[in-house]
């Protein structure tokens, strides 16, 4: 008696299940959901913070305009389109009335129901991502605590796959939950180093149609699109567009927005539907393009890349300098700068206010096309200084700022901890601070301390039994002043120290703060 | 009794196949290898709760305390364990184990790590691979045996507390030899 209530209770559990549950052959599973035209858009919230989640920064014209995460969340969800994304014959498996519309970036990570890709402050443990709401908007949240890559090729074995992973969860947002095929997109999980996730198989688009509908031979469908940038002018190849009536969807140009496509409305159509011109709404920027026709699910066309054609010419930019703000002087050694921007490659000359940086051997570097590293020499100047960079691709240019040292700063000749000194030839020593202060000067052979309290302390001399005042340097405008030394018949090896204090003659402090100490070491 | 297990089994692999998001596959080695701690325990209580910050904004978290016993050394444990997600409409997420995965009263297995981070301003032991980390339990005449969830999982196969306990000291003793 037991054991037929058991069966009969666990037949009745079953043939509950066989309603939500795949055939026995297919893997699928479907969360009971789907998304009308009104909810196609996805946008991304770049906020994925680590270097190889934004490293690809190669343009790809099926993708134009975008990079890095956006780029390969983009293929993720359309890789779920209804067919080949542009020429990348990769991308584009679905086979069902079912296209979602790249709707650009977001300005944050669009709440519960913006359709936005994020990543989310939390660190997570072996969880990747997930997915959240169903037909009246989704999210999709990657946690912090993975190494994402954005490929846009294979990723590292440590690394989470961006694109794979989208895919996975976009396929959550539209109704699919996981599959018992192992194999599937949609399988419940993945590893690190995987990027197999990024093709969806068979059982993806069985389920993907079986919410869908398999692609309908009515259902618009663009073949090629091209876009004069002289004129703006749109022009759309493919078939079954209505003779009238049809809107174009657009990618929204810049960040934020609401995720809604930009629409031209009541578009006609040419060739017995096979064509479409128009000019490019305003709003409009690189992304996709979709063609709808009427308001089901086959009444949406594939979406087509958009990319303004010719490229545009890569524009020489500094956009980032590290750091923007030096001193006038440095006790070591002359400030290293690093420019970030774009089109650094071929640059030939850097120039300072018009003065070329030495070339010989160059003081500066191209560390790649978005990098370049230089040396900045002392300058005549405060304030802002120019950079410009020049070469093969164009000119670019910023400003630094170049302000006097806040304590004051000593540096003996290039400024090396222990720099060479001899007789043949004078020693230059740089003083800098405020203009107008005087730097009180001394030098000694023994880096014992030599404290006068209450006026100023020094860490040479030997409390002044070997301490030598060597005069009085008043700073210039350009925050820094010079001077030179030369000795004979010290004996060989012999340290030599050197430091000042840093007189304000407007409103004095005491004790006077002190410079650095500079050494150098007597050879001959 | 055969036949009642197996199908019992087989059902509750389907009914938990249909629920999930991107987690991370495990085998046990795995799972051991990563996670903290893991408990045969019985759920005394389920809270679910939303939690505001600044910038991500509203999340919803449920917290299970368990109460049993360490599948580690047999000692008694009382843990709050933690995942993102809860189960009334507009609170569900991918990844979230299912409601009948967290009934009061039931019997599980969890496996558990804890992050400082589970939110941005919240730690917690955090349910590891979050559904993936948990799995339920059935009294069978033999003993207690653990809900096996297929390949990707870390308890594969149907398993009694008892060999799920021994599998997990076979697999401590061989990390902890390479370890060493």
């Amino acid at each position: 008696m037991r054991i037929a209530k058991t069966i009969a209770g666990g037949l009745a559990l079953g043939t509950a299940l066989l309603l939500v549950s795949p055939k026995e052959s297919q893997g699928f599973s479907l969360l009971g959901h789907s998304l009308g035209q009104g909810q196609r858009d996805f946008r991304v919230f770049n906020n994925f913070d680590n270097n190889a989640a934004n490293n690809n920064q190669t343009p790809n014209t099926n993708y134009p305009g975008y990079f890095g995460a956006v780029m390969a969340i983009w293929k993720g969800c359309v890789e779920w389109g209804s067919a080949e994304h542009g020429s990348d014959v990769a991308i584009g498996d679905g086979n069902a009335n079912f296209d979602p519309s790249f709707q650009g970036e977001d300005n944050d990570n669009g709440g519960n129901t913006g359709n936005t890709h994020a990543m989310i402050l939390s660190d997570n443990p072996g969880v990747f991502a997930f997915q959240s709401g169903g037909s009246n908007g989704w999210r999709i949240r990657y946690h912090q605590n993975w190494n994402w890559a954005d490929g846009p090729d294979g990723i590292n074995g440590g690394q989470a796959d961006i694109q794979g992973i989208g895919c996975h969860e976009y396929g959550h947002a539209l109704g699919l939950g996981h599959s018992a095929d192992g194999a599937a997109t949609m399988a419940n999980g993945t590893s690190v180093g995987v990027t197999g996730t990024r093709s969806i198989n068979n059982d993806d688009s069985a389920g993907l149609q079986a919410i869908y509908g398999a692609k309908s031979g009515s259902k618009p469908e663009i073949t090629d699109l091209s876009y004069d940038m002289q004129t703006s002018e749109v022009s759309i190849t493919g078939f079954n567009f209505n003779a009238s009536g049809n809107e174009v969807w657009f990618t929204q140009a810049g960040i934020g927005g609401n995720g809604t496509p930009i629409k031209a409305t009541s578009v006609n159509s040419t060739s017995g539907g096979t064509q479409i011109d128009l000019s490019l709404p305003a709003g409009a920027g690189q992304g996709d393009v979709l063609v709808r026709t009427t308001s089901g699910h086959a009444g949406l066309s594939n979406a087509w890349p958009l990319d303004f054609d010719p490229p545009p010419p890569i524009e020489v930019a500094i956009s980032v300098v590290i750091p923007s703000t030096l001193q006038a002087l440095w006790p070591t050694n002359d400030q290293a700068i690093t420019l970030i921007g774009t089109g650094f490659l071929g640059t030939t000359a850097v120039t300072i206010d018009s003065v070329p940086v030495q070339t010989f051997p160059l003081a500066f570097t191209v560390v790649s096309d978005n990098e370049i590293t230089l040396e900045l020499p002392l300058l005549d100047t405060l304030g802002l200084v120019e950079i410009e960079i020049s070469g093969s691709q164009g000119t670019g240019s910023t400003f630094v700022n170049v302000v006097a040292p806040p304590a004051p700063v000593l540096r003996l000749g290039a400024g090396g901890e222990l720099e060479a000194m001899n007789s043949l030839s004078p020693h230059v020593l740089r003083m800098g601070g405020q203009p107008s202060n005087v730097t009180f000067l001394w030098v000694s052979a023994s880096d014992l301390p030599t404290p006068v309290p209450g006026l100023f302390d020094l860490d040479i001399g030997n409390f002044a039994t070997s301490l030598f005042y060597m005069g009085a340097f008043t700073i210039e405008s350009k925050g820094w002043v010079e001077t030179a030394f030369q000795f004979n018949g010290l004996p060989f090896l012999t340290n030599i120290y050197w430091q000042g204090v840093e007189y304000d003659v407007g409103s004095p402090t005491f004790p006077i703060p002190a410079t650095n100490v500079a050494a150098g070491l007597w050879t001959f | 009794m055969k036949i009642r297990l197996a199908l019992f089994g087989a059902l509750t692999l389907g009914l938990l196949g249909t629920l999930g998001a991107q987690i991370q596959r495990l085998d046990l080695p795995g799972m051991i290898g990563d996670c903290d701690h893991a408990v045969f325990a019985k759920i005394v209580a389920c809270h679910t709760e939303e939690i505001v910050h600044p910038v991500e904004g509203p999340e919803v978290m449920t917290t299970l305390t368990l109460t049993g016993e360490s599948l580690y050394d047999g000692s008694a444990v009382t843990v709050d364990v933690s995942f993102l997600g809860g189960f009334e409409p507009g609170q569900v997420n991918s990844e979230a184990p299912v409601a009948d995965d967290c009934r009061v009263g039931s019997q599980i297995v969890a496996f558990y790590t804890w992050t400082d981070r589970l939110l941005p301003d919240v730690g917690a032991n955090a349910l590891h691979a979050a559904h993936g980390g948990i799995y339920r339990t059935v009294d069978g005449p033999t003993g207690t045996v653990i809900l096996g969830r297929g390949d990707g999982f870390a308890v594969k196969n149907n398993v009694k507390v008892g060999d799920l306990r021994k599998a997990i000291a076979t697999v401590r003793q061989a990390q902890q030899r390479k370890e060493d």
